[in-house]
């Protein structure tokens, strides 16, 4: 048993990086040993220390911990976990720094198995190294946000400069001080950061970020062009929800013609369609595109209406429509839940018969 | 953007709390307090940041959050737009085809997805073989519906690329499950950053594992209903051959590992059956169920030996793709075949004897590998957003080379070769069949003369070499065969001429453009070569002989040819039959190709000679005499010619 359990080990041993102690034991048996009385103690002892504002006093408790040999590692490696995040929250102090430091060249000692029963790989249960790199990258947040709040709303010409240096720490930190100033003062920024833009500066996310704060269509615009897709649909998606459908629709005719965000864009179009009759025709519009014609179908079946569907249905049988515009359409009903999409899908399986496109119909219709 | 506000929100508040730890007594998988409150009613939520708050858990990124987007994202797409997207492909394209398998406990049409041509025959008349992707049996494990959709979308993509993608289109039916469990995977994308119970065995919500059935009926989607959260039916434990066994499942419905009422009870498990059906299960060479994490191929073996050295063999090139960061992890109770516990993995490997692991994706030991934390050991389920795009692109390639691998040895397919001075055809050959043994049609067999120059040209049954983003020949990524792999040479049986070899061990003679013979592609672009060479003076002074075509080449994953190509290539009880090598022995290796060979004489006009010859060495019975029979030539040859050494080492 005792050597099964060993080979199995040797065979799915953790990364080099990280040497465990022991061997990986069931979890229950290291919570058992983590969750002892002693660390209870102890955890309550630098939750007192935190609540104080102490850093430098919960460092030092921190400190000692490390080197307890009374406790058990798991026991230890829990409460070094849960101080590395209380001093986190702490400022950081020279003390907390050192001890945090020390805590992030640690290897985690308590392996469990990943699964109890069945394939056996462990995993690490606590990893107080990963922890106080977390909490030292929240420092650093923090004092971004500090050094940051009182600038962003200037034209100091090293701003731009800052942001674009920024790391992704910092970069958190900055998002935080967007999110408490004002919005008018973020905006006085804006020149030097279109400008950056234009330079090819890396602040897009940045641009992103405000556009979503203030609303401001020409920093969107820009962020649509500069910033990193994802940053990019996020801010669509925030200002999907807040803008009037006037004020978003510029944006999205422009994120349409962008490979990474056009997607995505027209599940926007799609919410806004039941009010804005110009977005509903973007998304057929859309159909006809070769690149967006799949998403707007599934924004069209999304609509799930009755006219849609009647339309979506009368493209899908017009044997003067192009082959693959006919397929979007019939795209559009076949991800249509709703009566009418599958009433006009069960009646093209038999107008459409054996042709390559009713064949896909009766695909579609199966399910 | 309420990603990004979210950041540091909870930084400065919430100090006096505890960090995030559940009231769950855990049993192994189970727990024994499900009835608890403190227990079974205890909520938590994700966050990004330090927090100290008791009903949060630092992820130390920010929390996925599922996207509408059919395109591919930095991120992870809601089930809605998956589907959307494995439609579009299925509709838009010819060469995917939606197959409804089954439907799952709340009602939602399991879908598999048929990729390749619409027939089921080989260009070169067989049966296609199959493989079998199945993704998302476990709810929670996000990675995996994304890596499966990139599958289909590779495929999708290359489908007409002229080359590899070409090649498994019209060569193999590629089987795609991408979400088995739907139901699971919807209740785990309506709470994205919520989970109940235990940091410590985290179960409703986002870190789901199981379906939503359970005895007496569906799981109630409110996760805030409680009372059946810890419900439902472990679908990898559900499966004949190792159901119940190994005290690696539970009779308890509150285990993670709840096996289920009986083998194959669930529907997802009859739909993955139906999917198998598609293959059709008995073409399946290859079953690959996707996990997600800790970085490894649970490979089982099932002490069929060939099988399972098969199984190794292409688990190692597969995982030599990204690098061997992926572990290897087959059973450890080595090729005893009793270590089944009911996965999938564990069917297909028994039940049709091919390969089939479990493969369990990025992290290796969770979060913290990308910055985050440990959180309890369950980070490794929430796969940072940044990481997934790679992780798509990584298991495309690797799944790519499998499939191509899978799809079955090269061989020769077809010869030609051509006089330098006025481009005539002198010889012209081809492997021609239907389903059963093929046979080398000649439409031009004429003398070659001493002295003159011809170019050569020989086209393989699959694309053999691959090329990067520039055109540029490489080894595919964490394989060898490249530009400089490979030999051939003539042969002159009976003659006192020596060898001439053929430099094919470069890319410039590679095909890279359609046309065929004499210096296009045949049917894939890199299947086939052209060389050009001088036919030695001094050969076939008085007579015409045979000059044999000597080729040891393998295809870019390694595999050496099928040297008899009569014998088409099949796949039979956990190893292929049809796979010989030079000598005729079948086996898992291949080897040498003389099965070409043309003539050459003195006279232009001349016949071919009455014997072809071929690497087999005389039967050991034969008495020779001179007659049409035994070719006793070959011996002396084979000692000369270093045949013997070239021989492949059978595998232990
Ligand atoms: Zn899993």
């Amino acid at each position: 048993m005792v050597l099964l359990a060993l080979s199995a080990f040797a065979l799915v041993s953790p990364a080099a990086t990280y040497a465990a102690t022991a061997g990986p034991m069931p979890r229950a048996q290291a919570l058992q040993l983590a969750r002892d009385g002693v660390s209870d103690e102890v955890i309550r002892e630098l939750k007192t220390l935190a609540t104080r504002g102490d850093s430098t006093a919960l460092a030092a408790r921190i400190e000692i911990l490390l080197s307890d040999a009374s406790l058990e590692p798991a026991a230890r490696e829990r409460a070094l976990e849960t101080g590395t995040f209380l001093l986190g929250a702490l400022p950081p102090e020279r003390k907390a720094r050192q001890v945090l430091r020390q805590i992030s060249q640690l290897e985690p000692q308590t392996w469990v198995w990943l699964e109890e029963g069945g394939h056996r790989v462990s995993v690490p249960l606590y990893d107080p190294a990963a922890a106080a790199r977390v909490s030292e990258r929240a420092w650093l947040a923090r004092e971004a946000e500090a050094r940051f709040s009182n600038k962003l709303g200037t034209t100091a010409p090293e701003l731009v400069d800052d942001l674009a240096r920024a790391s992704l720490a910092e970069r958190s930190g900055v998002i935080s001080a967007i999110a408490h100033a004002p919005a008018a003062q973020l905006l006085h920024s804006k020149p030097s950061i279109l400008a950056a833009l234009d330079q090819g500066v890396a602040v897009g996310w940045y641009a992103a970020e405000v556009a979503a704060r203030t609303y401001d269509s020409e920093l969107a615009l820009a962020a649509i062009e500069h910033a990193e897709p994802r940053e990019a649909l996020d801010m669509l998606d925030a200002l999907g929800d807040r803008l009037a459908p006037g004020d978003i629709l510029p944006l999205l005719l422009h994120s349409l013609r962008s490979p990474a965000l056009a997607s995505h864009s027209l599940f926007v179009l799609a919410r806004l369609a039941p009010v804005s009759p110009a977005a509903l025709s973007q998304i057929w519009q859309e159909l006809e595109n070769e690149e967006n014609g799949g998403s707007a179908a599934a924004a069209l079946a999304r609509l799930s209406s009755p006219e849609a569907a009647m339309r979506a249905a009368a493209v899908t049988v017009d044997p003067d429509r192009d082959d693959a515009l006919r397929r979007r359409a019939l795209l559009a009903l076949c991800l249509d839940n709703g009566d009418a999409a599958q009433r006009h899908l069960q009646l093209l399986t038999q107008s459409l018969g054996d042709s390559s496109l009713g064949q896909k119909a009766s695909q579609c219709a199966g399910r | 953007m309420r990603r990004a506000l979210a950041v540091l929100a909870m930084l400065v508040a919430g100090m006096a709390a505890p960090a995030a730890e559940g009231a769950c007594r855990l049993n192994g998988a189970s727990i024994s307090n499900p009835d608890d409150p403190s227990c079974r009613d205890a909520m938590f939520r994700y966050v990004e940041s330090a927090t100290t708050s008791n009903d949060e858990v630092t992820l130390g990124y920010p929390v996925p959050l599922p996207l509408d987007s059919l395109t591919p994202v930095d991120g992870f797409r809601t089930y809605e737009s998956l589907k959307a997207r494995h439609q579009e492909l299925a509709v838009m394209l010819d060469t995917v085809e939606a197959v409804p398998v089954g439907q799952s406990g709340m009602g939602e049409t399991i879908v598999a997805y048929r990729m390749g041509d619409s027939d089921r025959t080989t260009p070169l008349g067989d049966p296609e073989p199959a493989v079998l992707v199945n993704g998302t049996i476990h709810a929670r494990e996000w990675q995996s519906p994304e890596v499966v959709t990139g599958l289909m979308e590779m495929l999708a993509l290359r489908s007409a690329d002229g080359g590899i993608g070409q090649y498994l289109s019209d060569n193999l039916n590629v089987v795609i499950l991408p979400i088995l469990n739907i139901d699971g995977f919807r209740q785990t994308q309506r709470y994205p950053e919520r989970f109940s119970a235990d940091p410590d065995q985290p179960r409703d919500g986002r870190m789901r594992r199981k379906n939503m059935r359970y005895d007496g009926g569906l799981v109630d989607t409110d996760l805030d209903n409680t009372a059946d959260n810890f419900q439902g039916v472990d679908l990898n434990r559900n499966n004949e051959h190792g159901y119940g066994q190994n005290n690696s499942s539970s009779t308890d419905p509150v285990s993670l590992i709840n096996r289920g009422p009986a083998i194959a009870s669930e529907p997802e498990i009859l739909a993955l059956q139906a999917a198998a059906a598609l293959a059709p299960a008995g073409q399946l060479r290859l079953y690959v169920d996707v996990h997600s994490f800790s970085q490894i191929y649970f490979a089982p073996l099932t002490g069929n030996s060939r099988r399972d050295e098969l199984t190794v063999q292409l688990m190692q090139r597969m995982r030599a793709v990204t690098n061997f960061k992926y572990r290897d992890g087959r059973s450890t109770a080595s090729g005893t075949g009793n270590d089944a516990i009911g996965t999938t993995a564990d069917y297909f490997a028994y039940e049709y004897q091919v390969p089939s692991w479990t493969l369990e994706l990025e992290p290796l030991n969770g979060g913290q590998d990308y910055g985050g934390t440990a959180s309890h050991g369950h980070s490794g389920f929430i796969l940072p957003d940044s990481e997934i795009a790679r992780v798509r692109d990584e298991q495309a390639q690797t799944h790519l080379l499998g499939f191509y691998r899978q799809a079955g040895p090269p061989n020769v397919v077809a010869v030609e070769v051509r006089a330098a001075s006025d481009g005539q055809v002198v010889y012209r050959a081809e492997w021609t069949g239907n389903g059963g043994r093929r046979s080398l049609q000649v439409s031009t067999n004429m003398a070659l003369l001493p002295g003159a120059q011809y170019r050569l040209w020989i086209a393989f049954s699959k694309p053999m070499r691959w090329r990067d983003e520039n055109g540029e020949m490489q080894p595919f990524a964490g394989q060898t065969v490249g530009a400089d792999s490979g030999s051939a040479r003539l042969e002159f049986p009976g003659q006192n001429v020596a060898s001439l070899p053929l430099r094919i061990d470069r890319a410039a003679v590679w095909n890279m453009a359609p046309g065929g013979a004499p210096d296009g592609y045949h049917r894939y672009a890199d299947d086939s070569l052209s060389v050009d060479f001088t036919l030695p003076a001094n050969v076939a002074e008085r007579s015409a002989q045979p000059v044999m075509l000597v080729l040891d080449n393998a295809d870019l994953s390694g595999q050496k040819l099928d040297a008899d190509p009569v014998t088409p290539v099949s796949w039979t009880n956990g190893h292929w039959s049809g796979f010989e090598n030079e000598l005729g022995e079948e086996g898992d290796i291949g080897g040498l190709d003389c099965s070409i060979s043309f003539f050459a004489a003195t006279d232009a006009n001349a016949n071919p000679p009455a014997d072809s010859p071929s690497c087999k060495p005389a039967a050991p019975t034969s008495t020779g005499g001179g007659g049409g029979g035994a070719l006793l030539w070959l011996l002396p040859m084979l000692a000369g010619f270093s045949f013997v050494s070239a021989r492949p080492r059978r595998a232990t």
